[in-house]
């Protein structure tokens, strides 16, 4: 079954037919459940309808989009789409991102899973007290950080380039919530599993790596996915850090378009659903894991 | 195996490497912003030490100021009424099986939240325009056929605009929060609220909302501390606009430090967010927790009895 399971409500037993007026009583329960079907149907709407919109106005011309907003497309031409991409370049935006996330994402989960598990499994004075300062990260708003951040790693972004000076904030993004996710799949390993190891001869850092780790895969994996979107989300670090187009994440990118009315809206709504699609595509993918993070990531915070 | 566990070079080489960084990038500046935040410091002149005077002006002179807090409060007390009850009543349906294809709709309430920030706030954007957007095109169709509202344009509007998007965004999420939470309730509790007719709603309030505060809790702390740096849904619909009419505390942080330079008097703001956190998610921590929690639990629990 789907883990999503243990998210979702358990099965609820059948409700006990009231005695007595059993025909009104299910008129009643009838109307009720039509009226609460109408109400999701239209909260979904409010969901989906916008952003079906604007994928939709992707695909019209200036012209037709303003006469029309609310038609269908006569055709499916691709045109906006293609000319947001590859001429004003929002490919590179999206590789930039895509880079920087994943960079950042590798990097918090080799720090955090070692931290976790010197946390989790060995014994050592203040190990609690670490724990603990890593978590209050989730209390600190990391923007309260921005100014002296940007003061220290200017120079070394001209040494380093922008774009990997951005990781280094992004770091502090989701170590708290990965830190915290992997000390509590780690405390619950069984001793065995190192014990053989250690009879064997393996080392503490190989032990985490060819056996601990892929144990608490599906952990990785939420952590992961968490660290991976927030920083593909991020927007005020990325607006501070970098400052040319061409080395600009997705959502930066797309802050042109603020306050631009008038001829570009097909590209600026074009642009838009560019980029949802690979959030949405990650969505679809690893929906459970990223619901799972999410929760976690709250309950503490 | 208890030698393996005490190897202290084990434990640096795993432990401080995290430790060092997360050091670096969080709690040092912190403390480097509190530092800042007493100078004057700006591209023009050195910094120098000007003690309180930053604060000063941002509580007695500056109007901009004011607006932010008083928007970012309008964020708080918006979200929460528009997001809570829905999110609530939403769970509930699902968490008593009253819906079919429930993951259907869980899934299409939660996917805004991963969004970017960014994004909504554009498409927002898009839906206010007058004349071509869609809030405006409903309204038409509704009836009113010349309907015609600049929403983003007036400063009454501009930040119940933010607050309707950033509700519309994360909704699903507290929907969410409060699934896992009823998810853990006690086994009988559903099935007692659950009676039809007059039973439910005082069973609702009696014995399922209480439990539910750990839960309500998470909820607030979260609108709390996610609105108190909100950033990209702001600068994406409305950039802090008519005139500073919808600006935001963080959107004012970032304006001082890095469009006007003042590094000093965007640091104050940002200890002003840092501490505004604080005592906001302190605050409803300490109304939720104690007595209220612990005399709801028990009442719950005989009620469930009964």
């Amino acid at each position: 079954m789907n883990a999503m399971n243990t998210l979702a409500a358990p099965k609820t037993a059948p409700v006990a037919t009231p005695p007595g007026g059993r025909r009104s009583r299910w008129r009643a329960h009838t109307i009720g459940n039509a009226g609460r079907y109408v109400f999701l149907i239209v909260l979904a709407l409010t969901v989906v309808y916008p952003l079906l919109w604007i994928a939709l106005a992707g695909f019209k011309t200036n012209v037709a989009f303003l006469q029309h907003p609310f038609s269908l497309p006569q055709s499916f031409s691709f045109r906006n789409y293609e000319t947001v991409l590859v001429t004003d370049g929002f490919y590179k935006n999206l590789l930039n991102s895509l880079w920087i996330s994943v960079v950042a994402t590798v990097i918090t989960i080799a720090l955090s899973s070692g931290f976790a598990y010197a946390v989790a499994r060995l014994e050592w004075r203040l190990q609690r007290v670490a724990l603990v300062y890593v978590m209050s990260g989730l209390l600190i708003p990391v923007y309260a950080a921005l100014v002296p951040l940007y003061i220290y790693l200017h120079p070394i972004s001209e040494v380093i380039g922008p774009r990997l000076t951005l990781v280094i904030p992004y770091i502090a993004l989701g170590m708290p919530v990965s830190v915290l996710l992997l000390t509590s799949y780690f405390r619950q390993l069984p001793n065995e599993l190192e014990e053989a190891a250690v009879l064997d001869g393996c080392s503490t850092p190989r032990l985490l790596l060819r056996i601990i780790l892929p144990v608490s895969l599906p952990s990785v994996v939420v952590a992961a996915t968490f660290t991976f979107l927030t920083c593909w989300n991020e927007l005020l670090f990325a607006l501070v850090f970098l400052n040319y187009p061409a080395e600009q994440t997705a959502p930066l990118s797309l802050l042109k378009y603020t306050g631009t009315f008038g001829n570009n809206w097909v590209f600026e709504l074009a642009g838009i659903t560019l980029a949802v699609i690979p959030t949405l595509l990650i969505y679809l993918g690893l929906q459970r894991y990223i619901m799972e993070g999410m929760l976690r990531g709250a309950s503490i915070g | 195996m208890r030698s393996m566990r005490r190897n202290w070079k084990t434990i640096t080489v795993l432990a401080l490497p995290a430790l060092i960084v997360y050091s670096l990038v969080l709690p040092l500046p912190l403390i480097r912003t509190i530092f800042l935040s007493f100078y004057s410091y700006n591209v023009l002149e050195p910094a120098h030490f000007i003690g309180l005077r930053n604060y000063i002006t941002i509580f007695t002179v500056d109007p901009i100021f004011k607006h932010s807090l008083l928007n970012t409060i309008y964020l708080i007390a918006g979200s929460v009424v528009l997001q809570i009850p829905l999110a609530f009543v939403l769970a509930y349906w699902f968490g008593t099986g009253k819906v079919a294809a429930m993951r259907v709709f869980r899934n299409i309430f939660f996917f805004p939240v991963v969004v970017s920030g960014t994004a909504v706030g554009l498409l927002w954007s898009a839906l206010l325009q007058p004349g071509i957007g869609l809030i405006d095109g409903i309204i038409r169709v509704v009836g009113f056929s010349h309907f015609n509202e600049s929403w983003l344009a007036s400063p009454n509007f501009a930040i119940w605009t933010v607050v309707v998007s950033v509700s519309w965004q994360y909704f699903g999420y507290h929907m969410l929060i409060f699934s896992s939470g009823i998810t853990s309730l006690p086994p009988g509790v559903l099935e007692a609220a659950q009676v039809d007719g007059a039973g439910e709603w005082r069973s609702l309030r009696k014995i399922v909302v209480p439990l539910m505060k750990p839960f309500l809790l998470v909820s607030l702390i979260l609108i709390i501390s996610s609105s108190v740096i909100i950033f990209a849904n702001v600068i994406a619909l409305t950039n802090g606009g008519p005139d500073n009419a919808s600006t935001v505390v963080a959107l004012e942080m970032y304006n001082q430090s890095f469009f006007y330079q003042q590094y000093g008097y965007g640091s104050a703001i940002a200890v002003i967010l840092f501490v505004l956190n604080v005592i906001l998610v302190g605050g409803v921590t300490g109304l939720f927790s104690g007595k209220l929690t612990r005399k709801g639990r028990e009442q719950a629990r005989l009620e469930v009895a009964r």
